[in-house]
């Protein structure tokens, strides 16, 4: 059978075939897709909730050091666990953690000290507890206002919180850790005390030195620019009349050169300088920095490579003995020895 | 053969143990003490006994600026004990300039541990700054400005009295010209006619 279409008609059947097409493929999108959302279904189960953390004691407090020791601040805090004061405690099984971080500075340079086992105190409200911390400040820690303290809570469950900023404000909770100007005096290397000792020489002896150096530790955090000595005279104890003049002494702080190094005074205070000046137009003085020197710590923070350097000096005296004039016997007196801390 | 005198000499500074001596003060940004002119604060130094013996001091202090408060001569430390000193910081007037000072103590302590002898006197002298600030409430003229106001006024009334002169100098000729002038306009000229 042959069916013969006019071309116009045709033409019209074709896009009328189009349009019912497109019809009904856009009024199924919607179908589709809606079947496409019901087919995915998302169930979340919260299993854990963080703790929260806020301090009691107010911060803004200060704290003075302890001279060449440790001073203990106390940190008390409440926590805060939705799921209960068990996941906190420890009493929940699992591992908890409780630390506390005193910095001072940016982070790659801060100075800090940690303290990790805070003990939990009786709860006093459901879901919280008390924890109080003692971290140990260092006699050598920088004297600064804005130590920021730093808490970290993990309950058992692995929920972290960090201790929000003051008042929610985003400045840090701080304290102050006050200045320290403290000093010790005593023979280096032998048990002697405190003392220098010249013992043995003969008349006219010269560029003899003490049996033992003195050494100066820093007992503090601040920084001593100067270290001036007013000698006197050392007095005959048998007889007094016979003298050892004060200029007859010397002292330097590097033990570079034999009997060098500046004449004491029993008039004026003398500063001592450093036998090798940085430059030909300076005056270097021998100082005391604050440090751990040589008390076998070994600050925990960077930035202090050459602390070991710090916190003690060590002074070298020599005697030039007058050729005459004196008899054997114990010749002393007192000198002063003041450190300087500049403004 | 050369006499060797065998003279021995025991030269001794003695101490029978270490000597210590500390003092904490508040912190100070800059190590400076910030006060408006005229105002107080109370300054305080803690001195330490961290030895175990009986520690003496004495303490000196400017006092141009400060005044201690229930001062003693000498203070008298027992083992690990803290005494607490305070001063009252006074600023003095605002000078621009002038407005800081340097304050300073000195603690030294007079016997130590052991107590029988002291071969060396240890001392600790410590400065701080004093920053007068200027009183909000007060309104203050730079004493300079005052010369360039009197410099400034000079040079007004030098112009003005020299124009004054002039005017009054030549005051019949330049009414005269305006009346020439005034004559020579158009209008008067077309009256004229």
């Amino acid at each position: 059978m042959i069916v013969r279409i006019k071309k116009r008609d045709l033409a019209i059947a074709s896009i009328s075939l189009i349009f019912i097409m497109s019809l009904i493929f856009s009024l199924s999108i919607p179908l589709i897709y809606a079947q496409t959302q019901a087919g995915f279904a998302v169930w979340l189960s919260i299993l854990n909730r963080n703790p929260t953390i806020k301090l009691i004691n107010a911060t803004g407090f200060a704290v003075d050091p302890v001279a060449g020791g440790n001073a203990p601040i106390l940190i008390s805090f409440n926590v805060t666990d939705a799921d209960g004061e068990e996941d906190i405690n420890g009493t929940n099984g699992g591992s908890t953690a409780v630390v506390v971080n005193l910095t001072l500075g940016t982070p790659s340079i801060a100075q800090f000290r940690t303290y990790t086992s805070c003990v939990n105190t009786t709860p006093n409200v459901a879901d919280t507890v008390t924890f109080t911390c003692t971290v140990d400040m260092k006699h050598y820690d920088n004297n600064s206002a804005a130590w920021v303290i730093n808490i970290s809570v993990v309950d058992a469950n692995g929920g972290t919180a960090t201790n929000a900023t003051k008042n929610n404000e985003g400045a840090p909770h701080v304290f102050t850790y006050n200045s320290l100007s403290s000093f010790s005096i005593r023979a280096r290397d032998v048990s002697e005390g405190a003392s220098i000792n010249f013992s043995g020489l003969n008349l006219g002896a010269q560029n003899q030195p003490a049996k033992a150096p003195l050494l100066l530790n820093n007992t503090g955090n601040a920084d001593f620019d100067m270290i001036r000595i007013l000698a006197a005279n050392l007095v005959g104890i048998t007889t007094s009349s016979e003298t050892i003049a004060a200029s007859s002494f010397f002292v330097n702080a590097t033990n570079g050169t034999a009997g060098a190094g500046v004449a004491l005074s029993a008039t004026a205070n003398v500063t001592l300088r450093a036998l090798l000046q940085s430059a030909t137009d300076t005056l270097d003085n021998v100082s005391l920095l604050h440090g751990p020197g040589i008390s076998g710590d070994s600050a925990p923070y960077p930035g202090v490579a050459d602390s070991k350097t710090k916190g003690n000096q060590t002074l070298v005296f020599w005697v030039d003995v007058p050729s005459s004039g004196l008899s054997a016997q114990v010749y002393n007196n007192t000198w002063n020895m003041t450190v300087i801390d500049l403004p | 053969m050369r006499l060797i005198v065998l003279i021995f000499i025991l030269g001794t500074i003695s101490i029978l143990d270490a000597e210590a001596l500390s003092v904490a003060s508040n912190y100070l940004e800059d190590n400076t003490l910030k006060l408006v002119e005229g105002n107080s604060t109370v300054y305080s130094i803690r001195l330490q006994n961290p030895d175990n013996e009986e520690l003496r001091v004495k303490v000196d202090y400017d006092k141009g600026f400060m005044r201690a408060i229930g001062f003693k001569d000498e203070y008298i430390l027992q083992p690990e004990e803290t005494v607490r000193i305070e001063f009252n910081v006074t600023a003095p007037k605002y000078v621009k300039n002038e407005n800081i000072f340097t304050l300073s103590y000195t603690v030294h302590q007079l016997s130590g541990a052991g107590g029988t002898g002291l071969g060396f006197s240890p001392k600790i002298s410590k400065g701080f700054k004093l920053e007068v600030l200027k009183n909000p409430d007060r309104f203050y003229i730079d004493p300079l400005y005052i010369v360039y106001a009197a410099m400034a006024s000079a040079f007004l009334l030098f112009v003005s009295k020299k124009n004054i002169r002039n005017l009054i100098k030549n005051r019949s000729r330049i009414f005269s010209k305006r009346k020439f002038n005034a004559f020579k306009s158009r209008k008067i000229i077309k009256w004229k006619r």
